[in-house]
């Protein structure tokens, strides 16, 4: 009951924003509806942590793994949901956010973040694999939010490029239930055992055959990896993520990203039990990959949007590369981490643009005269990002490296050494050139209202708290979460 | 098995090489409405015996309307109508001439037929030609989606691909859970619909029928990216 309640809250909430007649309303309800969403998954997430929830003959369930997405799902989406609305507000008056676009933003935005808590809670493959895909559509709407060419130009390679990569997903998902079904036998599926359900799969899962399982895993790997932006499927994710406005490219790479990961760490477990624990080593050159080839772009962009983007890439890939060197523990370390400083990161990223109408980095000066707050804010984000101490992302990739010297995995830990190291240049070059860079127009310092303060202090608190001082709950669950994907036969 | 289904997935392979081979969109929108509708009855055909005996049971019953309606029926109208307002009634300049789209997807028949049968299994009593058809739909559809130069044809060659995958699930599963099964039929709707869309608002907006920069390609291109 307490799913459907989650699952249900936000489709009720996408039907009311589409009969709101003013678009003040509509992200009104936007900020208050996440923020209830965010404090009704907060609760599910903890009753859930104990023993897991279902529903729905098991088509529905939560356990662990999927409660510690669920909230870091909710908390960036109230949080990207109260910056909507100090970023949308402003632009009312201007007329660039006018009632259909409004209406357009408050379903949208809903159904997406419907879309991403059942793909959280689907235990049905079949069904995670509808959720993800239904999770492109609406997102693929925000992305287009303004219509102009460059946002619909980016709106379309994302959602043909993630369509067609997703559709691989389908073949494999189809290939491992197959597998499974043959597996299964008469009686089992009589019995009401499901090919589809993941429970029942890693109960039968010793017995497939391991090839069969690892051809479907490439699939699910090369469909799931598109849409998680793992090189080289990569090529839409900074156009959309660039494109789209702030609060939206936020919730893209903050959680979205997350999402595609989590249903390819849902299938990791097993193909670890079908083929004796070989199944997770695919992931390994992927995540290097990503680590590399999003290091060289960031050399040579100026974009501070796409500049996040492709530091998004370069993070994913240090999280599937710790799911591959089998460290699941540090990849969900680093998952909050990057979520939260990316999100904030956007947020400031999004307001200096909007504020200055560039996205250029090196068109932009006197960042901390000008945007004393927010400026202040983005450079703290940029050096969380890039592993500053005292930064939860230095812990975790730290860890991560420690890890894998002692396990021998000399050749990924180096790469991942220097894609840090290059991407850390890359990003302290143009953010920092804003602070020393003169700024020759004669503008005006701009005011702080109160809700900058908030989302700048509030997300900021969070990573310093997270950098110093590992609460004993947190650490329990990440293990117990980590626990379900490294499970070793 | 029956004949009847191989004789299906006969029509699916033949409507594949007709699709990589005309350039006037309504013809390929036609073609991948006949599709839809091989589609829709292979679930009939693959249950024969069962379907005269017992009559179409609710599930398969559903499942056949719903195909109908939508691959036949709602994403064929959209896509006609995005035609029509887009003003793009045919593959200009196509990136690979006629001749050797034919030649080449004739290959990809071939590769599909030579993998289908090596590598994937297939349920006892499905017919040996389901599996290579579904691969050769699939790759198709691909090769469709990556080369063509049109944003709707690129729609229609995800479309294949979409019923490639569906072939092969139908062969590997016999048939879906009912949610699964729709849910999947949703989504291609609506990303379909979504596409269609697209395509109209960017014709108003640029000379965007020439899809020359926002080509969806994986090999990554940043110089050329939206900025």
């Amino acid at each position: 009951m307490m799913l459907w309640i989650l699952l249900g809250l936000p489709c009720i909430f996408a039907i009311a924003a589409g009969f709101l007649r003013s678009p003040r309303a509509i992200l009104v309800l936007a900020a208050l509806g996440s923020i209830a969403v965010a404090a009704f998954g907060g609760f599910v997430a903890i009753s859930a942590i104990s023993s897991p929830i279902a529903a729905w003959e098991n088509n529905l369930r939560l356990d662990v793994l999927s409660a510690y997405h669920l909230v870091i799902i909710v908390l960036v989406f109230a949080f990207a949901s109260f910056y909507a609305w100090g970023h949308f507000v402003p632009q009312i008056a201007e007329g660039s956010f006018g009632k259909s676009t409004a209406r357009r933003f408050g379903a949208s935005w809903f159904s997406f973040l419907a879309s991403m808590i059942l793909v959280l809670m689907s235990n049905n493959i079949g069904l995670l694999w509808v959720a993800m895909e239904t999770t492109t559509l609406a997102s693929a709407l925000l992305v287009s939010l303004r219509p102009d060419a460059a946002s619909i130009r980016a709106a379309w390679s994302y959602l043909m490029i993630c369509s067609v990569g997703i559709a691989m997903a389908l073949l494999g998902t189809f290939l491992l239930a197959g597998e499974a079904k043959a597996v299964m036998g008469v009686a089992a599926l009589e019995a009401g055992s499901s090919p589809f359900l993941w429970t029942d799969l890693m109960k039968i899962a010793h017995e497939m055959r391991p090839d069969a399982v690892k051809l479907a895993f490439v699939f699910l790997l090369v469909g799931y990896g598109t849409k998680a932006g793992l090189a080289p499927m990569h090529s839409w994710l900074p156009d959309a993520h660039g494109q789209a406005p702030a609060p939206v490219s936020a919730v893209l790479s903050a959680v979205l990203l997350n999402c595609a990961l989590y249903a390819i760490c849902r299938v990791v477990p097993v193909v670890n039990i079908a083929t004796d624990g070989a199944g997770w080593g695919i992931l390994v050159p992927f995540g290097a990959l990503s680590v590399i080839v999003a290091a060289l772009h960031v050399l040579r962009e100026k974009d501070m949007k796409r500049l996040l983007a492709y530091c998004s890439v370069e993070h994913i890939g240090i999280i599937a590369l710790a799911v591959g060197l089998g460290a699941p523990a540090i990849a969900l370390f680093h998952t909050l981490n990057h979520s939260v400083a990316k999100m904030a990161a956007f947020f400031y990223a999004g307001t200096i643009a909007h504020d200055r109408g560039t996205k250029k980095a090196d068109e932009i000066g006197g960042l901390l005269r000008i945007h004393p707050v927010i400026g202040t804010g983005l450079i703290a984000s940029i050096l969380a990002l890039i592993a500053m101490p005292p930064s939860p992302v230095f812990q975790s990739e730290l860890w991560l490296v420690k890890f894998g010297i002692s396990k021998g995995h000399y050749v990924s830990i180096g790469v991942l050494l220097l894609g840090v190291a290059i991407l850390a240049f890359g990003l302290v070059k143009p953010f920092f050139g804003m602070v020393w860079r003169k700024e020759t127009s004669d503008i005006r310092p701009f005011a702080t209202p109160w809700h900058q303060w908030v989302i700048t202090i509030l997300p900021l608190a969070i990573l310093l708290v997270l950098g110093v001082w590992m609460p004993t709950p947190l650490a329990n669950v990440i293990e117990q979460a980590a626990a379900i994907i490294g499970v070793i036969p | 098995m029956t004949p009847s289904t191989d004789l299906l997935l006969l029509a699916v392979i033949g409507l594949n090489l007709f699709v990589a081979t005309s350039s006037r969109l309504r013809a390929r929108i036609r073609a991948c409405a006949l599709q839809g509708i091989a589609l829709a009855a292979l679930p009939i055909a693959v249950d024969g015996a069962n379907v005269l005996t017992d009559g179409p049971g609710l599930h398969v019953a559903l499942a056949v309307i719903a195909t109908l309606v939508l691959k036949a029926g709602a994403i064929p109208y959209a896509l006609t109508r995005a035609m029509y307002r887009s003003g793009v009634r045919r593959e200009v300049e196509p990136f690979v001439s006629m001749h050797i789209s034919l030649l080449l997807t004739a290959g990809l028949v071939g590769l599909a037929f030579y993998i289908g049968g090596a590598v994937l299994p297939r349920l006892p009593g499905t017919s040996p030609l389901g599996i290579p058809a579904g691969l050769s739909t699939l790759l198709v559809g691909l090769y469709l989606a990556m080369s063509a130069k049109t944003a709707l044809s690129q729609v229609i060659g995800y479309l294949i691909l979409e019923n490639g995958v569906f072939i092969i699930g139908q062969m590997l599963l016999g048939e879906f859970p009912l949610v699964v099964e729709l849910g999947v039929l949703l989504d291609v709707l609506v990303a379909a619909m979504l596409m269609a869309v697209l395509v109209v608002s960017g014709q108003e907006v640029t000379e965007f029928a020439d899809l020359e920069d926002s080509r969806p390609s994986l090999v990554d291109d940043t110089s050329g990216g939206a900025r």
